[in-house]
């Protein structure tokens, strides 16, 4: 007999027994943090997945290696506090010293309690081993810095004293900062290209790497672990790969998803962060920015660059993009606000739009308005071809912003926008382009070298490889960077960092937008502690994760 | 038949290496490992030339294909460019997964579509033959992307908070609870669930629709008439004797949706984190690594035209009127 009844009935039976067997308590979620309670395990997610582990090669450059793994359980002679200062790592003990001038010798006193997770002493022989690595590994990602260092000295097994060939004034990025220590007991070679790859299976900091695979890296705390202050509240970690955003976000707001997450700052975002989200907005290292190409007209000519600082709106062009995450306008020359003292918002603070200051400053460089209302000089027109990556929203509503902007004012902009590859790989380096809009990333040390010296103007000479790309060619900026580079007296640095600074805002080199933000947002009912503590450093959202606990 | 089968396996060779060509050059035009440190300032010129040279990449195009040629002949797929590990169990990984995620969503679809268009065909027209058609066109219209992204919020955020849940009745993304040691059957496939639904709704509606105008044909067709004129009871004059023959092309087209599917699931497997060939494409596309990237499209052309080269014969083999020679 037909019972189409019944079949009905067991299906909503199913369906009940599904909807059972999720049910819970009458739990009303909306706790905002409370104490912690003792261990327990967290997942958050990884908004990038590393490629591979290895803390010397290409794999060290992505940031979510270090934001992951690295800071977890390696360990740093030098790293930076929740504002981005540099402090003592856990495995040193007291500050560095600067134990000569000539040569420039930099003594590490190393914690006498510091130890890898087998028990092994942590001792000078490993920064040693370290450096011979930056050096000796095939592949490895830069050796800037570790190729200024003459001798390390280990006869002191607690005392690593390493003697520079020149001044260095960024040490503090050496064997720190974004960059670890390794151990020479567990390596045969210091060519260890081949190593860490798909696993770090030593630790030196407060989270040993249980495991680690192309979907999840499991962290435990280290049981050896000396830092008192930086033992994990926590069992266990779980970071799992969340690369979509939509995904990231539904699966925060999922109870039983992850608890935490440092996503990239998307306008909007914030709608989907309600409670018992909560989430904080900080300025973040990535600097985007206008940055014309000094060797091709019209920008060529300060007074078009600087008529075009003048022209735009910066503050409007934040709020516009990024809304209720605003991180606010960029006003220094090239460091992060949130990274030590080096920007100085006096470089750009008071540009504000001026229309007519824009117009007086093209007119006395010989430009006029036209019949159809466009800036003119000898018979050409005021074009700025502008590329930057197609698809690229942020930047494509900036593109749109801009030109309303100075649509009136009479400057014409030619949109050319690319691929990634193209412009990054073939266009920058063959300065064939107009004005890009870009991001660089800043960092802990405050160096711009590397994108404002002459001879990092991608040329045959470097084989194209400079970051230079403004093409921007000034020798007595030249050598305020190499002072800079070599002065180790913080104050004298900060002094010839900002005479850099007086010099970018004076030829209007490039003009700063604004700095990306960072979010981090976690769940209140899941988790508590100083959770938003490092928003805005370079070590990322999850540094101080150590101090994360579970709502008791 | 086996002339057949040799002429599309030689003819296929050449179409693979043009492919390759096709695919090293876009992949070199587009992207490339060295582009994502160029922009890192604590790497200097003379590291990025060094990073070049010790990758390969200061080589001219032609000699690194060359090389990935030779290589690949041997059996030998080198090492990643990015992820400094062999490329071999990568891809293995991957196809793995892929193919659970696919099998299982061609699986649940063939059953579901099989179904409903044989009874859509038994009745014809009736208020069920209305409902599939209508099902099947709009999950044929209905973008995938936009339904992964429903079935997440709908089981993530919407169901518990309509149902006041402390958990999720399914989970949204990956292949495992996070932090979970072995294997667990009841978990893996809880995250199958949502995965293979959003893939087998639009294959169920394919299906139904090839079965449906299949079975109708052979509903009408002489040797049903003779099979009932011989007393045989209805359900089995339709399985036994109608259903089996309208499964020809159902079961082709299923084939050749298997060999597309070895290629990733791009959306599908991106939106729930499914490692499958799809995430590893677009990883290995957007970082340059064409040590990946190649290797790739030799699997997923290959069983593409593998699998279409089978559904042929399972065609022929099936309907003995089918020859090629």
């Amino acid at each position: 007999m037909r019972s189409p009844h019944r079949r009905r009935l067991v299906a909503l039976l199913m369906l009940l027994g599904l909807v059972a067997a999720a049910c819970g308590s009458d739990d009303d979620g909306g706790v905002s943090g409370g104490p912690a309670a003792e261990g327990g395990n967290a997942v958050f997610g990884a908004e990038q997945w590393p490629e591979c582990l290895n803390a010397i090669t290409s794999c060290f450059n992505a940031s979510w290696a270090s934001w992951s793994i690295f800071q977890h359980v390696l360990p740093q002679a030098m790293t930076l506090d929740k504002d981005s200062n540099y402090v003592p790592g856990a495995m040193l003990d007291g500050e560095p010293e600067i134990t000569s001038e000539d040569p420039f010798t930099v003594t590490f006193n190393i914690d006498p309690d510091a130890v890898w997770d087998d028990g092994t002493a942590i001792t000078s022989a490993d920064i040693e081993f370290t450096w011979r690595a930056h050096l000796e590994t095939e592949g490895a990602i830069t050796t800037t810095g570790y190729d200024v260092i003459d001798t390390i000295d280990t006869s002191d097994p607690k005392a690593a004293v390493v003697t520079f060939t020149e001044i260095y004034a960024p040490w503090r990025d050496l064997f720190g900062g974004i960059d670890y220590v390794l151990p020479a007991h567990l390596f045969e070679s210091a060519n260890v290209a081949a190593e860490m790859n798909d696993m770090i299976a030593f630790s030196g900091g407060p989270w040993v790497l249980q495991s680690w695979s192309d979907t999840e890296a499991v962290l435990v705390r280290n049981a050896a672990y000396w830092d008192e202050d930086r033992i994990p509240v926590l069992d266990q970690v779980t970071f799992i790969p969340l690369e979509d955003t939509d995904t990231e976000l539904s699966s925060l707001q999922s109870p039983d998803g992850v608890s935490a997450i440092f996503p990239q700052a998307s306008p909007g975002i914030e709608q989907r962060l309600n409670d018992p989200i909560a989430f904080e907005v900080g300025a973040g290292a990535v600097l985007e920015g206008l940055w014309p190409n000094h060797s091709e007209p019209p920008l060529d000519e300060k007074a078009v660059r600087e008529a075009l600082l003048y022209a735009i709106d910066r503050p409007a062009i934040a709020e516009a993009v990024f809304g209720g995450i605003n991180p606010g306008t960029l006003d220094c020359a090239g460091w992060a606000p949130a990274i030590g003292p080096w920007c100085d918002e006096s470089d750009f603070g008071d540009v504000e739009q001026d229309l007519d200051l824009a117009a007086e400053l093209l007119t006395d460089a010989g430009w006029a308005l036209n019949g159809a209302g466009n800036w003119e000089k000898d018979g050409t027109e005021l074009v700025i071809t502008w590329n930057t990556v197609a698809g690229n929203v942020r930047r494509e509503t900036v593109q749109e912003i801009v030109q309303e902007q100075v649509r009136e004012f009479g400057i014409q902009f030619d949109i050319q926008n690319y691929d990634a590859g193209e412009l990054f790989q073939n266009r920058l380096p063959e300065l064939n382009f107009g004005m890009g809009l870009y991001a660089q990333v800043g960092t802990p040390d405050p160096s711009v070298t590397a994108i404002y010296k002459s001879d990092q103007i991608p040329s045959e000479e470097n084989s194209k490889a400079g970051q230079n790309f403004t093409a921007y060619p000034n020798a007595d900026l030249d050598a305020i960077l190499d002072a800079s580079d070599r002065a180790a007296d913080l104050d004298e640095r900060l002094d010839l960092i900002n005479q850099v600074g007086d010099i970018i805002r004076e030829d209007v080199v490039w003009i700063p937008l604004y700095p990306l933000p960072n979010v981090t947002a976690w769940r209140t009912d899941v988790l508590t502690g100083p959770i938003p503590d490092f928003v805005s450093s370079p070590l990322g959202g999850f540094a101080n994760m150590y101090d994360w606990g579970l709502v008791a | 038949m086996l002339r057949y089968v040799i002429r599309r396996l030689l003819i296929a060779i050449p179409i693979l290496l043009f492919l390759s060509i096709i695919v090293f050059m876009a992949a070199r035009a587009s992207s490339s490992p060295e582009a994502a440190i160029r922009l890192n300032p604590r790497v200097s010129a003379a590291d990025i030339e060094r990073y070049r040279a010790n990758l390969g990449l200061d080589k001219s195009n032609a000699e690194q294909y060359a090389i990935w040629l030779g290589n690949f002949a041997q059996g030998d797929l080198g090492d990643s460019l990015v992820k400094n590990r062999p490329v071999w169990p990568l891809l293995k990984s991957a196809i793995g997964n892929t193919l659970v995620l696919g099998l299982a969503g061609i699986s649940v679809a063939l059953l579901i579509g099989i179904a409903i268009g044989t009874l859509s065909a038994i009745r014809q027209y009736s208020w069920f033959d209305n409902m599939a058609t209508g099902g099947a066109f709009l999950g044929l219209s209905m973008p995938q992307f936009w339904f992964a992204l429903i079935l997440q919020l709908l089981f993530g955020v919407w169901l518990i908070d309509w149902l006041n849940l402390n958990r999720s009745i399914l989970p949204i993304s990956g292949m495992k609870s996070p932090g979970t040691q072995g294997f667990d059957v009841v978990d893996r496939v809880r995250h199958l669930v949502l995965p293979a639904t959003v893939l087998a709704v639009q294959l169920i509606a394919v299906y139904s629709r090839y079965m449906r105008a299949s079975m109708l044909e052979v509903l009408h067709s002489d040797y049903l008439r003779t099979a009932r004129a011989k007393g045989l009871r209805e359900s089995r004059v339709i399985i036994r004797h109608g259903v089996r023959t309208a499964l020809i092309p159902v079961t082709t087209q299923a084939a050749i949706d298997l060999g597309l599917i070895v290629g990733g699931l791009i959306i599908t497997e991106q939106i729930f984190q499914w490692p499958g060939m799809g995430v590893l494409f677009l990883d290995a596309m957007a970082s340059g690594d064409y040590q990946i990237i190649l290797p790739w499209l030799m699997i997923t052309s290959a069983s593409v035209i593998l699998l279409n080269l089978a559904a042929d014969v399972l065609y022929a083999f099936l309907d003995p009127r089918i020859r090629y020679d």
